[in-house]
């Protein structure tokens, strides 16, 4: 195995975990753009597996580490690409985290955290919107080709009927009842091959 | 509970998170909240809330970030390691899984519909996590006004990434603690008498 291309992804992954900042798709941007400018890839080759990382649960940003890292050098680079998000981020945890709790208490660290939750209930409702946007589901671009769609004036999807019942349900369910989060998932997946 | 068991307890909890949030850091709260804060009460809402602030506030991946510092408020660099590889277990085996058949699974119709199904299901639940912690986070107009502008933002504002919005809130909470508001102080107190366990 080429210990260089080994090095390369690691480093790369490095700066994904200290200057991607946002979602994992602001990840995806930053690895794609540095996998191509680091030589391990052409442009664009990398689309197919974005799309596809988003089927692996837990962490968008590491799951297309991982993909980018196996694409490009096998288990080892995935080895090495999972290692590189890791390493900044628990070095960067600890440190945050230290500092946190020796001022948790302190009057200007609690009105710093009692300001920042209306924005961290900002960005749950943003990411809830994008995913709708980025799925076909709401102001999308992109169509859903068994779905309900209301088509708006320029071509765009308005929203899709079929998705909206099944996000509304799955909210009523876990706000009304005590139904695991997982059977939930597990449901939305049936759902969709019975639906979709 | 023993060493041995509250760690093999925290790992088992973020592997599960791991294998059921699809949809990136958010989706993973109401996994947390309901294991760690209602079952086990080793959280408190408030210390789960500021603990998503801090790290959307931080770089790298936000529900990494999550489960690490999670692990680390609990039990200290250990919990921290033992949350994040949890976390990141089942994530790692089913995208080197999902890489490796790419050409099989991409346009496999059942692949789409299944994903077509989680997608939606993944946005109520995240609808739900926001309804639950908006009931403590929204407590007065200025909240829902700071709430509605951030979305404002982020939704219609092109190139206003994520980190100039938390940014900004965190400007706005250090202008705020050097304003001597007569009901500021008295709220922090009330937070100072219900101390967290840490």
């Amino acid at each position: 195995m080429n210990v260089e291309i080994l090095l390369k992804l690691f480093w790369l992954f490095i700066q994904v975990g200290v200057f991607s900042f946002g979602s994992g798709y602001a990840a995806f941007q930053f690895v794609n753009s540095g996998a191509t400018e680091l030589g391990l890839c052409q442009d664009g080759a990398l689309v197919d597996i974005f799309a596809i990382s988003g089927g692996a649960p837990g962490p968008v940003a590491l799951s297309t580490s991982v993909g980018v890292g196996f694409r490009i050098a096998g288990l080892p680079g995935a080895f090495v690409s999972m290692l590189g998000i890791m390493i900044p981020c628990l070095i960067l945890v600890i440190i945050i985290a230290k500092f946190l709790y020796a001022q948790y208490y302190t009057p200007r660290m609690q009105m710093v955290l009692k300001t920042l939750a209306p924005v961290t209930v900002s960005l749950i409702i943003t990411a809830a919107i994008r995913i709708m946007m980025s799925k076909g589901i709401l102001f999308s671009s992109q169509v859903i080709p068994s779905g309900w769609n209301v088509m708006g004036a320029e071509g765009n999807v308005l929203f899709e009927g079929k998705s909206i019942l099944l996000a509304a349900t799955s909210f009523l369910l876990f706000a009304r009842t005590k139904v695991s989060i997982a059977l939930l998932v597990i449901g939305g997946a049936v759902a969709g091959i019975l639906i979709f | 509970m023993s060493k041995e068991h509250k760690y093999w307890y925290l790992f088992k909890i973020f592997f599960k998170i791991g294998l059921f949030s699809f949809g990136g850091g958010f989706a993973m709260m109401t996994m947390i909240e309901r294991s760690l804060v209602d079952e086990k009460n080793l959280l408190t809402h408030n210390r789960m809330m500021n603990i998503f602030s801090v790290c959307s506030a931080m770089p790298g991946s936000l529900a990494l970030n999550v489960s690490t510092l999670t692990g680390f408020t609990l039990y200290g660099i250990r919990g921290a390691i033992v949350a994040m590889i949890g976390n990141l277990i089942p994530a790692t085996v089913i995208v080197i899984g999902l890489v490796a058949f790419i050409s099989a699974v991409e346009n496999e119709p059942l692949f789409l519909a299944v994903m077509r199904g989680i997608s939606p299901v993944v946005v109520g639940l995240i609808a739900g996590a926001a309804y639950r912690v908006s009931k403590r986070a929204l407590k007065n107009i200025w909240c829902w006004g700071l709430m509605l502008t951030g979305v404002a933002l982020l939704v219609f504002a092109p190139g206003v990434s994520t980190i100039y919005v938390v940014l900004g809130g965190i400007v706005l909470g250090l202008i705020l603690a050097f304003i001597p508001l007569k009901e500021l102080p008295k709220s922090t107190q009330e937070d100072l008498k219900t101390k967290e366990r840490s």
